[in-house]
């Protein structure tokens, strides 16, 4: 399976303000992985530099064996949707992909009128004053109608009703189905997710602070609670996610697929019991802590 | 591609064409009638207007056309709308200036064409045949060409169409003036001679309007 | 039909292949009739097709579908018989949890209780 994606070291700060740090990760063909990360982390800044739109100050990147060299030729092989998709005012939907039609040479316009009827988008309608819906069907089709073989997605579904959200979500599971498609998406609600992603990556203080097979996190995601037979023992290297402690009493939410046997074998707990987290809770988890753990 | 770009810029600029050709007419209709208020041939209220856009009114444009082009390549709305299309950075900047361009000389045209149909191109610019080693009105051209070039790249650098075609101007007018005093007699003889004529120019237009 | 437990740490190809079967049990889904294509499935539960694929390609090789070229997916006719066995099996389990219950201490009742709650649990 070959490497469609990779970033080494990506280096970005803005004035003083050093926003990425060393962004190091691969993907491979076909798999889709979540950017798990905070308002204001710098996942839009990676998105942009991926897409040669801002140059790294340093580091590497490689998408589809291409590299950023300020032409454009990697937007036309990588679908895009922005965080808050915009277009020009004066036109309307259907100016708005006719206009793509002439520039993406793989467009298919077939896709693009299915894909419109489907998401109930009018084509007719002005982008002046357009809704969040309207703005993201919109953005959503003139991602995907040209057939990238590699999808970024910023927050796509964002601030949408649930229906609309549900009807994207459809075609994002419709798209994996075509062939060999890659997705590396930024979602606030990554739980809706969860049963798609291959593996979620945390962006953390400018890096990438772990990253989690979806399947071990599905299995590992729980809490364990219990007794601690020594009260006040410090026990280092707890392959969980925080520490909770009241009296003897512990609540130790964990990620790790392998934490609960560990944890028996130390047997540092009296009446262990552990509890199975939905995957909402150990997207929030994995957020609230800075640093996590394996 | 290079078509496509143009074809964006032009739609977005049409509104400043627009509102430039309106002006114009506007401008002809009401010397028009204030000639005709004053019993005075239409043909010489026309020149009169004429002269004055021409010799004022086409720097002014060269300004106008692309400061508004440049600054509006950097506006943070524009950024959001067009980043993500895959054309590069510098096909965007080449096309937009090359659609203010086209505007520009479209409308300058119209104001050559009526300038040589009133009269008023040669009559301005006749004064000078006899510096025939000046050629006046290839100076004027020049000034307007670097005008229009430099108020682009200024705005385009500073986000800012008033701040970068004011500079433009400033720029240019500090250019000629070191020319004209320059240290080359001959360009500054020319430069000299051009911008008395041009000034007399106006002048004389504008005197036949009142 | 098919419905993914969120909150389970069973794989979702687990989850799906359980839950094809559990359909054959309950005589929602004969042998012969064709289960339902990847990708509209994938789209309706919002899962990776892949995952899908895989549940269906490990059904195919424990033998309780058969994939029909250019037709799709079926069950097959050995399926009833695997469903009976797991029924089995998941009867035995039953069991065996109850035994090791009551070991723990749990009274008659309070099994009664929880298998109760059980049944009134929508899920």
């Amino acid at each position: 399976m070959s490497t469609t994606i990779e970033l080494e070291g990506i280096q970005k700060s803005f004035g003083k303000k050093s926003v990425l740090r060393g962004i190091s990760g691969t993907i491979d063909e076909g798999k889709v992985v979540g950017l798990l990360g905070r308002n204001g982390e710098g996942k839009t800044t990676l998105f942009r530099i991926m897409l040669d739109i801002l140059a790294a100050d340093g580091g590497r990147v490689s998408i589809l064996d291409m590299s950023p060299d300020r032409s454009s030729r990697i937007r036309l092989k990588v679908g895009y949707v922005p965080e808050r998709p915009s277009f020009h005012e004066f036109m309307t939907v259907q100016q708005v992909l006719n206009f793509r039609e002439n520039l993406f040479p793989t467009w298919n316009r077939e896709k693009a009128e299915r894909m419109a009827k489907e998401l109930e988008l009018d084509l007719t309608t002005g982008m002046k004053g357009a809704s969040k819906g309207t703005l993201a069907k919109t953005a959503w089709i003139c991602a995907t109608a040209h057939n990238p073989a590699v999808l970024l997605l910023d927050e796509p579904t964002s601030g949408l009703d649930a229906l609309v959200r549900d009807s994207l979500l459809t075609h994002l599971v419709g798209e994996l189905a075509e062939e060999g498609k890659t997705i590396f998406v930024a979602n606030h609600h990554m739980e809706e997710l969860s049963n798609v992603l291959d593996e979620v990556w945390v962006l953390s203080g400018g890096r990438i602070r772990n990253s989690y097979a979806m399947d071990q996190m599905r299995q590992g995601a729980c809490r364990i609670t219990g007794r601690l037979k020594q009260a006040d023992a410090v026990i280092p290297d707890l392959p969980i996610v925080e520490e909770h402690r009241s009296g003897g009493l512990v609540r130790w939410p964990t990620v790790d697929a392998s934490a609960v046997r560990r944890i028996r074998e130390m047997a540092i707990l009296d009446s262990m019991e552990t509890e199975a987290l939905p995957a909402e809770t150990a997207f929030k988890l994995l957020l609230g802590k800075s640093g996590g753990i394996l | 591609m290079i078509s496509r770009v143009i074809h964006l810029e032009a739609v977005k600029q049409r509104k400043l064409f627009s509102s430039v050709i309106l002006i114009l007419a506007i401008a002809v209709v009401v010397t028009n009638l204030e000639g005709l208020l004053r019993s005075r041939s239409r043909i010489e209220g026309i020149a009169g207007i004429t002269a004055a856009f021409l010799v004022g009114g086409v720097p002014l444009l060269a300004l106008l056309f692309c400061s508004t082009a440049g600054a509006g390549l950097r506006s943070s709305f524009t950024r959001s709308a067009e980043e993500m299309l895959p054309f590069a950075p510098i096909r965007k900047v080449f096309g937009a200036y090359l659609t203010s361009l086209i505007y520009f000389v479209s409308v300058g045209s119209l104001i050559v064409l009526a300038s040589v149909l009133t009269g008023v191109l040669t009559e301005s610019f006749s004064v000078f045949d006899q510096y025939r080693y000046v050629p006046t009105l290839g100076i004027f051209l020049i000034v307007v060409v670097h005008l229009h070039l430099l108020s682009f790249i200024l705005s385009y650098w500073l986000k800012q169409p008033v701040l970068g075609g004011g500079l433009a101007l400033i720029f240019v007018a500090i250019e000629i003036f070191f020319l004209r005093s320059g240290s080359n007699t001959r360009i500054g003889e020319a430069m000299d001679t051009t911008v008395d004529l041009c000034l007399k120019a106006a002048r004389s237009g504008l005197l036949r309007l009142s | 039909m098919i419905t993914i437990d969120e909150r389970s740490s069973v794989p979702i190809y687990e989850q799906i292949k359980t839950g094809l079967r559990g359909l054959v049990a309950r005589g929602l889904l004969e042998p012969g009739e064709q289960v339902p294509a990847i990708r509209p499935l994938a789209e309706t539960l919002v899962v990776n097709p892949n995952t899908i694929a895989r549940a269906y390609r490990e059904l195919i090789l424990e033998g309780f579908l058969e994939s029909r070229r250019g037709e799709g997916n079926f069950v097959s006719a050995k399926a009833r018989k695997q469903v009976g066995n797991g029924l089995e099996t998941a009867g035995r389990q039953f069991q065996e949890a109850i035994l090791a219950a009551r070991r723990a201490g749990l009274s008659w009742s309070q099994i009664r209780a929880l298998l109760h709650q059980a049944q009134e649990d929508p899920s």
